[in-house]
C-alpha cells in the first residue's frame, strides 16, 4: 500500500520532470523596466519570476525552498527602497545556512545595479554574490557571467 | 528542514567520480537516477538542484564509490551514517566490485 507521503512525493517528482529542464530565475528589482528587460534577456534560458521589493524577494526565495524548487539564479538590484539588495543577499545566505545549504552550494546571485560604489561591490562579494554588473545591463555580458558561473553552456 | 537535503549540481559534480559512471552527469535527472539505484529517496528534481533524503554520507558513497573520511563527515550539519552502507548496496547489485 502506498502511503500518503509516498504518493505526494511521487506527484511532486512527476510534476517536476518537465520543470527540471528549465533554469529558475528570480529577478528582484523595484524598477519595473529593469525587471522586464531581464525577463526578456533570460526568457529563452529559463523560467523567470519577479519581485518588486527586497521583502518580496526573500518571501519568494523562502517559498521556493519550501516547495522544494529552489531558484538556480537570482538577479538582484542593490538600490531598493525599504530593504536594499545587500540586506536581501545576507538574509538569503542566512536562510540557506538555516536549511543546511553550505556556501559551496549556495544559490547563484548576480547583482544587477545602478550602484557603482566599490565599497558596496566589495560588501556584496563578501556576502556571497557571484558577479556584480552595473546598469545598463547588456544581454551578452549578463549571459557571459551566467556561463562563467556554470548555469548555461 | 532537517528531513530533506538540497543537493546542488556543483556538489553532485564534485562528488561524481564512481569508476563505472560517465565523467560528468548530464543533468540532475541523471544524478537522481544514480541515487535512486542505491535506495536514496529523491523527492524533487530541478535544473541545478535536487531534493532528497538527508543522507550526505550515503549520497557521497553513491556518487563517488568511496566512503567519506572523518574530516568530510564533520563538514556538514546532518547525521552521519554507517560508512559503507551504500557501497554495500552497489556491491550487492553488482554495480561495484566488492574490493572497491
Amino acid at each position: 500500500m502506498i502511503s500518503t507521503k509516498t504518493a505526494m512525493v511521487n506527484i511532486q517528482v512527476n510534476s517536476n520532470l518537465q520543470a527540471s529542464q528549465k533554469m529558475r530565475v528570480l529577478i528582484a528589482d523595484d524598477d519595473s523596466a529593469s525587471r522586464q528587460l531581464l525577463q526578456v534577456y533570460l526568457g529563452d534560458y529559463g523560467s523567470c519570476s519577479t519581485a518588486a521589493s527586497g521583502y518580496k524577494a526573500i518571501q519568494a526565495f523562502k517559498d521556493a525552498l519550501n516547495q522544494w524548487q529552489p531558484y538556480d539564479l537570482i538577479c538582484l538590484e542593490i538600490i531598493m527602497s525599504e530593504m536594499d539588495g545587500l540586506q536581501v543577499l545576507k538574509e538569503i545566505r542566512r536562510i540557506e545556512k538555516e536549511n543546511g545549504i553550505s556556501k559551496f552550494d549556495s544559490v547563484k546571485v548576480i547583482i544587477t545595479t545602478i550602484n557603482n560604489d566599490q565599497k558596496d561591490a566589495k560588501e556584496a562579494f563578501n556576502a556571497g554574490c557571484h558577479a556584480y554588473l552595473i546598469k545598463p545591463i547588456l544581454r551578452e555580458k549578463l549571459l557571459e557571467e551566467i556561463r562563467k558561473i556554470g548555469l548555461i553552456e | 528542514m532537517e528531513n530533506i537535503f538540497f543537493l546542488s549540481r556543483k556538489r553532485a559534480c564534485q562528488w561524481w567520480s564512481r569508476p563505472d559512471l560517465e565523467p560528468k552527469p548530464e543533468n540532475m535527472e541523471r544524478v537522481a537516477e544514480v541515487l535512486r539505484r542505491t535506495e536514496i529517496e529523491v523527492y524533487s528534481i530541478n535544473y541545478s538542484w535536487l531534493v532528497c533524503e538527508p543522507r550526505p554520507d550515503g549520497i557521497y558513497e553513491a556518487l563517488s564509490g568511496k566512503t567519506r573520511n572523518k574530516k568530510q563527515e564533520k563538514s556538514h550539519g546532518f547525521k552521519t551514517e554507517e560508512p559503507g552502507q551504500v557501497l554495500e548496496i552497489l556491491v550487492d547489485k553488482g554495480i561495484l566490485m566488492a574490493a572497491t
